[in-house]
């Protein structure tokens, strides 16, 4: 690890300061990616601006059909909140089954979809759920948000408060495990929500995505067999040690179909 | 049978001390006075070392000193040592590059030693490891083990022509051939033994000492085997006579034959015995 | 050894400061030495009922960018000279290429050249049991060496102490009821998924090494190893091994022995070792030698001590020398009550107040001990899987393993060290591939991409023993730290290729190279 200038800030608006004064500035959440990266001497920012003394990012409320989760919640306290039980089943679930425990115990919903790691869970959450990503400038729906591999919409001093996810009537996520890592080498959120499809897919491509081509198919016929003759293009599929854009293409039915099935 | 003797599931009585975090192993040890060694690591698989400029790096803050394999030349510690013959199918000995501990002209793989940075802080050691200067000539890499010995593939070692370290027939083959011949039935398999990286839950570590009243060098390692570590350091590499070197091996945090030093070859030869 | 030992060992007196090392995950990756790293073609030669006439096999090893300290021995030694496993093959011919490569140095690991040979040898088999429709079962009876066969001469060099292969077949059958395995398979298929039997029967060379035979196969020194036993004056014992433990429980099960054999007290009894300024020269701890050759030295210091406190006791309880024998830790004139604990007798020795003329004070002995031959254990091991062929992930849901160690000094430790094999073998089977690219870098340098195994990749093992009494060891023990790395790997292949219906698949079977195998099966 290289040196850097530590700050922890109480408030948005000296986070936004800081970052706006700092020579190559970067904001930490949980750290469970940027530190280990950082100790690699894979990254080396100026200044490391903690966002863990923000109380009004942190904290979980339902709202309506809205399940509202501050930027700076641990993967832990949304596995565990009996209000994400009880309206978003499945995301407790996803969240549950992030990385090991240390890591859900450090680890945030806000650190995750900015970092935007192509394997990461949350993003397929986010986007089959249709959720929008709050920040302290303005409101980015999630199909927006993910710009590509370890990219986001997010400008250079914005800061994400909450994420509002839209209950679903039915949801689950389905995760294929990298043996090694236990990252997502696919991941697929299906939701339905009166009688609308949407399904989330992480880990196949460069970044999260929609899979539209599948929502096609269950719209209007919510079956694990209306996937069978969905044509999966490969071209874009990661491909790397651990799968191979065909099998990686193939996997995307099958966890589709699987989530489909939990679904019921 | 005694209480507790032979058959009897007694509770491990070691486990006290690990379980409760008093385990002392080679990373635990600190002493006063004590620098971080770093090495400089090959990050090329086979590359020819054209020079390598290591005074940036002698004047970073902490740095007590950058050694090269010139310098252990210098001080005359022999090489690594392999410790079985095996003979070869046109009768000769296996083929033996020599192997010293930091390299001496060339890398031959990711990871190979190239020099060590000896700082105050480990942190220093590892800024001043990136001030080394090293002036490679690339070369191309053999990674396949199936195509390893082709006779299109680029050398690696002088001495061993075709990348070939040995050949080695055992069994009677005019007699095997000949019940293939007549057998009912031959069955055939091709297969892979996949390659390991054996990963024992504590890294390897040296810490070592120097008394020069006694003139003695305390060496901790992580070794399976500390007499033959002691023996080897002594008998080939130079290091110190072998009662003036003390080798410990503490608590060692599993070793699957990745900590291991044994089978010596020529140790009755060193010592000018038959 | 390595670099990294040697140059602190120089720099710390080059610059006459302490200086310490600690290798962080990625050098261990860069820069431990590896393991395995072979292609091979085998061939078996079979009369029509299914008996093993000869094998062939041709093996390509790779040995890295130098040559590490066990290099050359691990593919040739230690591998050729176990191909003909549990079976009575009367003709084997083995041709080993060991060959540099620009990647890190390969030797030993968990093993040593016996895992390969067994993975090699139990794939085969069964491979040859499909060519000649027999169950695996059959064609590994039909070809076992008998149980009045031993000692067995081997045609690759070794000589088998003992071993009752059918014994643990069947008991490993039992174990893993492999009779109910079809209705078991039927119901898995009910559930979509394929579900497969392996049977992995292997003998592997451990408890390294008789010198003689190591020396004639290229070593230089001997291979016994050392102890001595140390009675303190006050009665407590002091056990100083040339073995070092990391891991295997030492401290404990040579303590045992010693309770055993002397009656102190086990919390009296204190194991050291890995130290040359406290220890005297021993040779360490690899190939499952600690216990058969370490341990027996341990017993003969402890038998030299029961010889010397007999005739201290003698002198004390006025008596015959003859008349005093040795039992709990008393020494007691035969037939009477009169008698002297060890420890009131490591008292005289030291107080030799009133002592036998002509021997010599203290009770500390040593001792050495090389073995005759190295030590065979054996065992078949039973892996059951199901193969979700939708995505080729591979779940064990049976593991039985049934091993000839010998005696069991500890249980409880002999159950780990098998537990640890297993794991390490599954490892091998489904998990770990180290991969370099064709620029020579190391593709799978972290555990974001090398998969190591996990609680959650293995089932709960059933485990169980069939020991016999290897002769020429004095405790009647053999290994048993590598036999589950060495069982393993063929038991979790053969299942797998049985799932699926397939030849062969290799290692490590990931879930991609399953699932385009059960594609090409199923096709």
């Amino acid at each position: 690890m290289y040196n850097f200038s530590y700050q922890k800030v109480s408030s948005i608006a000296d986070a936004v300061d800081a970052i706006q004064k700092a020579e190559d500035g970067k904001f930490v959440a949980g750290g469970q990616t940027m530190l280990p990266t950082m100790k690699h001497r894979l990254a080396s920012p100026s200044d490391v601006i903690d966002l863990g003394g923000i109380d009004e990012l942190k904290g979980i409320s339902v709202d309506g059909d809205t399940v509202t989760i501050g930027a700076m919640t641990t993967h832990a306290e949304v596995a565990a909140s009996s209000d994400v039980q009880g309206a978003i089943p499945a995301l407790a679930n996803l969240a549950g089954n992030i990385g090991d425990p240390a890591v859900r115990n450090r680890g945030t919903l806000g650190g995750s979809i900015a970092n935007n790691d192509p394997a990461a869970d949350y993003p397929a959450a986010v986007i089959g759920l249709g959720a929008t990503v709050k920040t302290n400038k303005r409101e980015i729906s999630g199909d927006e948000f993910f710009t590509g591999m370890f990219e986001t919409a997010l400008e250079d001093d914005e800061v994400i408060t909450a994420v509002l996810f839209p209950k679903a009537d039915a949801s689950a996520y389905m995760k294929f495990e990298n043996p090694a890592s236990r990252y997502a080498i696919v991941g697929v959120f299906v939701a339905s929500s009166g009688g609308a499809v949407k399904v989330g897919v992480t880990g196949a491509t460069a970044c999260a995505h929609r899979g539209m081509r599948l929502e096609e198919a269950l719209n209007g016929n919510f079956t694990a067999d209306a996937v069978d003759g969905v044509e999966i293009p490969i071209e874009k599929m990661n491909s790397d040690i651990h799968a191979s854009a065909e099998y990686r293409a193939h996997l995307v039915k099958v966890m589709t179909k699987r989530a489909v099935e939990a679904c019921s | 049978m005694a209480e507790n003797g032979v058959g009897a599931s007694v509770r491990r009585k070691e486990d006290y001390r690990f379980l409760t975090g008093k385990g002392s192993y080679t990373d635990d040890l600190n002493v006063v006075g004590q620098t971080h060694a770093y090495f400089v690591r090959s990050p090329h698989a086979h590359a020819t070392i054209n020079s390598i400029d290591t005074a940036a790096a002698a004047a970073a803050d902490g740095v007590v000193a950058v050694l090269t394999g010139d310098d252990l030349a210098a001080d005359g510690i022999g090489p690594l040592i392999c410790g079985v013959n095996v003979t070869s199918d046109d009768g000769e000995p296996h083929r033996a590059p020599v192997h010293s501990a930091l390299a001496q002209g060339k890398v031959n793989y990711v990871g190979d030693h190239v020099a060590v940075v000896i700082a105050e802080t480990l942190a220093e050691a590892k800024d001043a490891a990136e001030k080394v200067e090293v002036d490679y000539g690339i070369l191309p890499a053999v990674t396949d083990t199936a195509t390893a010995a082709d006779d299109d593939q680029q050398q690696i070692h002088e001495v061993a022509p075709n990348n070939q370290c040995y050949n080695w027939p055992f069994g009677d083959k005019a007699a095997v051939d000949a019940a293939f011949e007549s057998a009912h039935k031959v069955s055939s398999l091709d297969l892979v033994n996949n390659r390991m990286v054996t990963n024992p839950m504590e890294p390897r570590a040296a810490a070592g000492e120097y008394n020069s009243g006694t003139e003695e060098i305390t060496l901790h390692l992580t070794t399976q085997n500390p007499h033959v570590h002691r023996l080897v350091m002594s008998a080939f590499n130079q290091l110190a006579p072998e009662h003036k070197l003390r080798v410990v091996g503490p608590d060692v945090g599993g070793g699957f034959g990745v900590k291991i030093f044994r089978v010596l070859r020529r140790v009755g030869c060193r010592l000018g015995l038959p | 050894m390595y670099s990294e030992e040697l140059v602190v060992g120089w720099a710390c007196r080059k610059v006459n400061r302490p200086v310490k090392w600690t290798s962080d995950r990625t050098e261990a990756f860069l820069a431990d030495a590896h393991g395995r790293d072979h292609v091979a073609h085998a061939e078996m030669a079979m009369d029509k009922n299914g008996k093993f006439l000869a094998m062939r096999v041709n093996t390509t090893a790779n040995l890295g960018a130098y040559l590490s300290t066990f290099a050359t021995m691990v593919p040739s030694y230690l591998y050729a000279f176990l191909l003909a496993g549990q079976y009575s093959t009367p003709l084997i011919y083995s041709e080993v290429k060991a060959v540099f490569t620009n990647t890190a140095p390969v030797d030993a690991a968990r093993g040593a050249g016996r895992p390969e040979a067994t993975f090699l040898l139990e794939r085969l088999v069964d491979v040859c049991a499909e060519d000649m429709g027999l169950d695996p079962a059959e064609i590994r009876r039909r070809n076992f060496i008998p149980v009045d066969a031993f000692p067995y001469q081997t045609p690759v060099v070794q000589c088998y102490d003992s071993g009752d292969y059918n014994a643990a077949l069947d008991k490993a059958l039992a174990l893993a009821d492999y009779e109910g395995f079809a209705g078991r398979a039927e119901e898995a298929k009910s559930r979509g998924k394929c579900r497969g039997i392996g049977l992995s029967s292997y003998v592997e060379a451990c408890g390294i090494a008789p010198s003689a035979a190591v020396g004639q196969l290229g070593a230089g020194v001997g291979l016994w190893e050392s102890a001595q036993v140390r009675f303190n004056p006050t009665g407590n014992v002091q056990v100083f091994t040339g073995t070092h433990s990391h891991g295997q429980g030492h401290e404990t099960t040579f303590a045992q022995l010693v309770t055993e054999q002397l009656g102190v007290p086990i919390e009296n009894i204190e194991v050291i070792h890995g130290d040359t300024s406290k220890t005297q020269f021993g040779m360490g701890t690899y190939g499952s030698r600690s216990l058969a050759v370490g341990g027996v030295a341990i017993a003969k210091a402890c038998e030299k001590l029961i010889e010397k406190g007999k005739k201290i006791a003698a002198h004390a309880l006025e008596a015959a020398e003859g008349d005093i024998e040795f039992a709990d830790g008393n020494f007691a004139i035969a037939g009477t009550d009169k008698a002297m604990n060890i420890a009131e007798v490591a008292f005289n020795a030291y107080v030799p107040h009133s002592y036998p003329e002509g021997l010599e004070p203290g009770f500390d002995e040593n001792a050495f001990f090389d073995p005759m031959n190295f030590s065979f254990p054996a065992g078949t091991h039973i892996c059951e899987v199901e193969v979700d062929p939708d995505t080729g992930v591979v779940e064990i849901v049976k593991y039985s393993a049934v091993d000839d160690f010998g005696k069991l000094i500890n249980p409880m430790i002999v159950e780990g060290q098998v537990h640890g094999g297993i794991v390490h073998g599954v490892g091998q089977a489904l998990l770990e591939g180290c991969q370099y690219d064709s620029d020579g870098q190391l593709i799978t340098a972290s555990y974001m991409d090398y998969a190591m195994p996990r609680a959650d990749n293995v089932p709960s093992f059933d485990v169980d023993y069939a020991p016999t009494n290897p002769p020429h060891n004095p405790l009647g023990v053999k290994g048993c730290g590598e036999a589950g790395a060495i069982g393993a790997p063929p038991a979790v292949i053969n299942a797998i290729s049985n799932a699926l219906g397939i030849k062969h698949i290799d290692m490590p079977a990931t879930p991609e190279n399953v699932w385009r195998a059960a594609q090409t099966a199923t096709s």
